[in-house]
């Protein structure tokens, strides 16, 4: 495939965007037009990925404007960006036909569709970006989106929550920037071929303190994703997102927190000390999974329930990066290769539950699980795709969930430290916590009591969108070896980094000169402090 | 030069949070307005800011010897500019929306219920649970209606609120009071 033709999922969603927003009035013409775009963007992702992982070196990049790196912007697509447009586009379409049945005159007139391709522009942006300072573009991208589909018909719920949302995220984007100029400061560089380069051949105070700025930009992801100690916005603001939509926010949003966390800590910062950060996010992971799993016992509403689950989860996938601190290759491969495993399987399962939620809550008219009851009785279909989710998300066997948690844990056991294993174990009792938060809707929700008479049949056609993603997460469990294999392929590209560097052009002739340049610039710092800038 | 830019960074950094922690929506906008600029500076400065009175893109006085400075940052600062007056105006016509909705610009005295239901159905249960009879009126009424298998179900939600620490005891006052009394919004407020 021609190299220019990777930004593609960029453009699609972006003159879709436009277009949607010319046609707004038009329901009926808005509707089909969004579905077929969403439908194309996934056809294209998935070919993508198979014309990528085909090829001898896994990797495409191109620069944009023809500027090679290190000046021109990067855009590059491995085999994990391409899993992720797979999963953003095709969790996307879902969700978005699902709203088909959900989303109300008022809402749509509001921008919603043209609102939803906004944040897949943003979530397909961050994925192919090969820079930090575009990825830190992208991210905004996204969050206008979110910000304007999260309070999209503006009650006052929606659009207090949203204030919340908005006011921490700005503050979490300026802290980004400021790491990012920390960055640009110490490296010279912000290309994130060009960095794993540099920061490679660093060493003493230089590497400290390369170490010492990117745990600013540890904080910013950590945010995003929302690990422990900062995850407090998350179970707040999930909730009042339009239903259908919070499926794609609960699967894609903060992935997108965990992807930048793998493809900047793992690949990108190679310096001496770089595992630093990765410990960090160890001990965080054994955090954040027991506490959103501890919040999840005591909530008593579906959505809010899966919201603090998406955190506990979130630790699973923080989790896999942190065993990469482990210096052994085996542990590295296997502790990744699990992480993008469990992240396919945790974006659709979760956004499974969440469409689950969504309908079971149209079925017994709420989603507050005191007031539930009797979605067996009335629904059996809904409470057959909820079983399957849910045994999913907490990992029994033969669903994907089991295998995800299988090979991370496997990971964790075969680092052998003592961290990892406490760590492990925190792993184990959440998944058994996971299945008791579970037993609990399953309990109330479906089992109980019927808890009205009269049950509207207009929740039929949300069930097939739902069922797509529930024999996504089957098929991934029981026909896994694809997949895993898959996960272990672009798990290579991510901790060996050379086809990467060299797929961006120019970056091959860069990373020649790199020694001489690190000479070069080891003088001119000696000589002129303060003018390494004005050398490059 | 160095320590010049560093104090002001630091300066307005610190100020920013100060104000980000006031509660009141306008102080928030402004903490916003200083972390922004704290970080623009900070560009500048990684893009090696020479000395006062130079001009900010040449690393010397001197035709000569002069090397244009590196253009990347000043770019840089440009786009995280035009992002950051884009989030602040939406951020400031929010905190106007929520100041028309609740008649308040404290954040502390915003509503707690934070579910999806519409505010005058919150208010409703609200206004039930402080009022008993009514509350009891309304069960009743609810009870009558149902079918015998239904009416089971009050029961059993009276049985799992005592085994709730975080429910109030108070008799059918489970069902119907504010939604956002339970769980996190209770927790964090």
């Amino acid at each position: 495939m021609a190299p220019q033709l990777i930004i593609l999922p960029i453009l699609i969603p972006a003159f879709a965007a436009a277009l949607l927003a010319l046609l707004r009035g038009c329901l009926r013409l808005e509707k089909v037009l969004a579905a077929l775009t969403a439908l194309g963007l996934t056809g294209v992702s998935v070919w993508m990925l198979m014309a990528i992982d085909g090829s001898d070196t896994g990797v495409v990049g191109t620069v944009l404007g023809g500027w090679e790196a290190p000046y021109g912007i990067a855009m590059v697509a491995d085999r994990l960006a391409c899993i992720m447009l797979c999963l953003s586009s095709g969790v996307g379409a879902v969700a978005l036909i699902y709203t088909f049945w959900t989303v109300t005159e008022t809402q749509q007139r509001h921008f919603f569709y043209p609102l939803f391709f906004v944040v897949i522009l943003g979530c397909n942006w961050a994925f192919l970006s090969g820079d930090l300072f575009n990825l830190f573009v992208s991210y905004e991208v996204m969050l206008i989106g979110s910000y304007g589909m999260m309070m999209v018909g503006a009650s006052k719920p929606q659009v207090r929550q949203t204030m919340k949302y908005i006011g921490l995220n700005a503050v979490g984007s300026t802290i980004f920037v400021a790491a990012v100029g920390l960055i640009y400061a110490t490296t010279g560089t912000l290309n994130m071929a060009d960095l794993a380069v540099r920061t490679a051949t660093l060493e003493g105070d230089q590497a400290a303190m390369v170490t010492a700025c990117s745990t600013v930009l540890l904080t910013v992801f950590a945010m995003k994703t929302a690990a422990w100690p900062l995850y407090f916005w998350l179970p707040d603001s999930y909730p009042v997102v339009p239903a259908g939509a919070n499926g794609f926010y609960a699967g894609l949003l903060t992935k997108v927190g965990v992807y930048s966390l793998l493809r900047v800590f793992v690949m990108v910062f190679r310096q001496p000390g770089s595992e630093f950060a990765l410990e960090v996010l160890l001990v965080l992971s054994g955090f954040t999974m027991l506490f959103g799993v501890l919040g999840a016992m005591c909530q008593w509403e579906i959505r809010r329930i899966l919201s603090w689950h998406i955190i506990s989860q979130v630790g699973y996938m923080v989790m896999g990066i942190g065993l990469v601190s482990i210096a052994n290759d085996e542990v590295k491969t296997l502790a990744i290769a699990g992480t993008i495993f469990y992240i396919v399987h945790h974006i659709v399962v979760k956004s499974c539950l969440f469409l689950v939620g969504g309908i079971a809550g149209k079925v017994a008219g709420t989603q507050e699980l005191k007031k539930m009851g009797g979605v067996l009785d009335m629904a059996p279909g809904v409470a057959g795709l909820f079983i399957i989710a849910s045994f999913s998300l907490a990992g029994l066997p033969p669903f994907s969930g089991f295998l995800a948690k299988f090979v991370l844990l496997k990971a964790g056991l075969a680092g052998g430290t003592t961290l990892a294993y406490i760590i492990v174990a925190v792993a184990i009792v959440t998944s058994f916590f996971t299945l008791y938060s579970m037993t609990k809707i399953w309990g109330y929700a479906f089992w109980r009591n019927r808890c009205k008479e009269s049950v509207s049949r207009n929740y039929r056609g949300m069930m097939v969108p739902t069922a797509v993603l529930v024999v996504v997460t089957v098929v991934m469990g029981v026909w896994a070896q694809p997949f895993s294999q898959l996960a272990s392929r672009a798990a290579t590209t991510v901790i060996e980094p050379t086809a990467y560097i060299e797929s961006v052009p120019g970056m091959a002739r860069e990373r020649d000169e790199a020694d001489d340049r690190q000479a070069e610039r080891a003088t001119s710092i000696a000589s002129k402090p303060n003018n390494t800038e004005a050398v490059r | 030069m160095e320590l010049l830019m560093a104090l002001v960074i630091g300066v307005l950094f610190a100020a920013g949070t100060y104000l980000l922690l006031r509660p009141n929506f306008i102080r928030v906008v402004m903490g916003l307005g200083l972390y922004s600029n704290a970080a623009n500076m900070l560009l500048i400065a990684s893009g090696g800011y020479k000395a006062i009175g130079l001009s900010p893109f040449v690393t010397s006085e001197d035709a000569q010897t002069s090397v244009m400075m590196d253009p990347l940052p000043p770019d840089i600062i440009l786009t995280a500019i035009v992002i950051s007056f884009a989030v602040g105006a939406l951020f400031l016509t929010l905190c106007y929306r929520v100041y028309l909705d609740h008649g308040t610009d404290n954040p502390e005295e915003l509503p707690n219920d934070e579910m999806d239901e519409r505010d005058s159905d919150a208010a409703q249960a609200r206004a039930q649970t402080q009022d008993l009879e009514a509350t009891k009126a309304t069960e009743e009424t609810a009870s009558d209606e149902n079918e015998p298998a239904a009416r089971s179900l009050p029961d059993v939600v009276q049985e799992l609120a005592k085994d709730d620490p975080q429910a109030p005891h108070e008799p059918g006052g489970d069902e119907l009071r504010p939604r956002g009394a339970t769980g996190l919004n209770g927790a964090t407020a």
